[in-house]
């Protein structure tokens, strides 16, 4: 049984070829959602190990939702902007790394999960 | 000042002194007359009369050179000065008054007549001026001749000097002609009082702030001089009544007045009237330069809201297709040594997204700029826009050649802003669009058959508006159930500058 992995992200493309990368690397991908609310009910239903977060959702902002995930729930942020765009720390919005899209892959969410 | 005015200024001073001299010495010569009923109240009022006409008309003069009325109230005031000198116990001077002794009325007739403009207007017009100068220089005149002063009956001449202009005696003559002259001039006096109050009353109301002091003023005069007249006609015992002719006196006296409160008012009326006229025009600027304030303030903001607009479709369109190509291919990539098939399935999945992606974003080049119509011109890029419209869209245009860019590109975005509305909110199921130039302008019309109700406050529609506006073009929206109408005029001339 690999690391258990929940997607949420708008872009249903995006979410596919996530999906495809991470299973491939040997991650478990249980879940995915398309907005915040989607979002916290499947992290707070599955309880998985890893959350791969959009920063930027049609419902709210990623970085919020990313405080409110507690328990062992590790989060990574994730955006097709930069990592300046971002702003804030990501340790300081309660996730463990920020990862931008283009640079996804299952070693990339090993490492800051690790 | 010019050298013409300063030539009339001159001659108008001379004037004026001769005119106070004159008017000095006959009133000299009527306070001291034996001959006169009431001297100082002749005198006093020759005096009042002849200065009143004399500073008014030099003033008039002075003012309006070309309007006669001026030399008219001058020249009135000479013939006073002259008539005065009736009083004179003197012949000659006796004689020159006693043939002056109506010409004032002439003046002043023709003068009240030609007010304002100083032009005899009608026939009517002529007549009086006309009967004046005749009755009042020549028919009035006439009977000096026959007057012998020094024989005439007890009371009607006491103390009178000698007539030298007296060629034979004929009391009875001279009698019969003042008696009928006095008769026919009651009757035209009466005509032109009553022709005056109607011009008056029948005068709008601009005419009557600046005329209405002269034409009462004026009625007045003429009625109490045809009243003095009237009740002379038949001399009591062979005595004038002299009390309603120095009332008339005094109702000429105002006639000058009359004019200065005339021009002082239209004076006034025409200060009122500009400064009216400059507050609208303030505020008609003002609305403008709001209107405009706003316009352009709304442009930089559709400005602002298009760019936000642009990197929201890029973030949400091109680039999350490329960001999963980017990711599928690193994963096609890491499956080509172990899993080849697997590796060539991605791959084929790969170049369909990617074709995706270049569609996306030639459309979205297309939304910012189309390049058919820098290339190809208006015509051909609203074939291809009617081409892309969900709806049937008919297109009729008579242009040939090339418009000035910023024309182009307004009365595109005018045809594709409109045929998204169409499509997005008309229900309907056609549209026509039709191009023509007009008169220096180019005029875009789209119209469909929909349900109408396109609110022209809306956002798209006022970023046409003021997209139009920038050009100084035209912009209506007509929108009722049976469908909606949008048109813009745009100068062509003035967008080439």
């Amino acid at each position: 049984m690999g690391t258990s992995v929940l997607i949420v992200d708008d872009h249903a493309g995006f979410r596919a070829s996530a999906r495809r990368m991470l299973e491939a690397g040997g991650f478990d991908v249980v879940a995915e959602a398309a907005d915040c609310a989607g979002g916290l009910d499947a992290a707070g239903a599955l309880h998985p190990d890893v959350v791969l977060l959009d920063v930027q959702l049609p419902d709210g902002d990623g970085r919020e939702l990313a405080s409110r995930i507690d328990g062992p729930t590790r989060v990574v942020l994730t955006s097709s902007r930069s990592r300046a765009e971002l702003g804030e720390d990501p340790e300081e919005l309660g996730a463990c790394g920020f990862v931008p899209k283009d640079e996804l892959s299952a070693a990339s969410i090993r490492e800051l999960t690790r | 000042v010019s050298p013409a005015n300063k030539s009339l200024r001159r001659a108008l001073v001379a004037i004026g002194i001769a005119g106070f001299i004159s008017s000095v010495v006959s009133g000299i010569i009527i306070f001291s007359s034996d001959l006169a009923d009431d001297p100082a109240v002749m005198g006093v009022l020759t005096l009042i009369v002849s200065w009143s006409f004399l500073a008014t008309g030099l003033y008039t003069w002075d003012r309006r050179p070309d309007n006669l009325i001026g030399p008219l109230m001058v020249a009135g005031s000479f013939a006073w000065s002259l008539a005065g000198l009736g009083a004179s116990d003197s012949s000659w001077p006796f004689a020159v008054g006693m043939t002056f002794n109506s010409v004032p009325f002439a003046f002043v007739i023709h003068m009240i007549v030609v007010f304002p403009s100083g032009k005899v207007k009608s026939g009517y017009e002529r007549f009086m001026v006309s009967y004046a100068y005749a009755a009042g220089c020549v028919v009035a005149a006439f009977p000096t001749v026959f007057l012998d002063t020094l024989h005439a009956p007890k009371d009607e001449c006491t103390g009178c000097p000698a007539n030298p202009l007296l060629i034979t005696s004929n009391e009875g003559l001279a009698n019969a002609i003042f008696f009928a002259l006095s008769l026919v001039s009651v009757f035209v006096l009466a005509h032109l009082t009553v022709h005056m109050v109607r011009r008056a009353r029948s005068a709008s109301a601009e005419e009557r702030r600046r005329n209405a002091p002269v034409w009462w003023a004026g009625a007045a005069t003429l009625f109490l001089l045809g009243a003095s007249l009237f009740t002379n006609l038949t001399p009591e015992d062979g005595s004038y009544d002299d009390g309603l002719y120095y009332v008339a006196m005094l109702a000429i006296a105002s006639v000058p007045y009359a004019f200065w409160a005339g021009l002082v008012r239209s004076r006034l009326g025409e200060a009122a009237e500009v400064e009216a006229e400059n507050v609208r025009l303030d505020a008609e600027l003002q609305a403008r330069l709001d209107e405009l304030r706003e316009s352009r303030a709304r442009i930089v903001e559709a400005g602002y809201t298009a760019r936000r607009q642009l990197e929201r479709d890029l973030h949400d369109g091109a680039q999350q297709r490329l960001v999963a190509l980017a990711l599928d291919l690193r994963l096609a990539r890491s499956r080509l040594p172990d899993r080849p098939e697997e590796a060539a399935q991605l791959l084929e999945v790969l170049s369909e997204d990617l074709a995706r992606a270049t569609e996306e974003l030639r459309t979205l080049a297309r939304g910012i700029h189309p390049a058919v119509l820098s290339d190809r011109g208006l015509s051909q890029a609203l074939d291809a826009l009617a081409s892309r419209a969900p709806l049937p869209v008919a297109i009729e245009s008579d242009l040939s050649g090339r418009l000035p860019e910023r024309v182009e590109a307004a009365a595109y975005f005018v045809v594709s802003e409109a045929l998204t509305n169409v499509s997005r909110h008309a229900a309907a199921d056609r549209a026509d669009v039709g191009v023509h130039r007009d008169n220096g302008s180019l005029v875009v019309e789209v119209r469909d058959n929909g349900r109408g109700g396109a609110d022209p406050q809306g956002s798209g529609l006022r970023g046409l508006a003021d997209r139009v506006a920038a050009l100084d073009g035209r912009f209506e929206v007509r929108s009722a159930p049976g469908g909606t109408t949008i048109r813009a005029t745009l100068p062509v001339r003035a967008a080439s500058r």
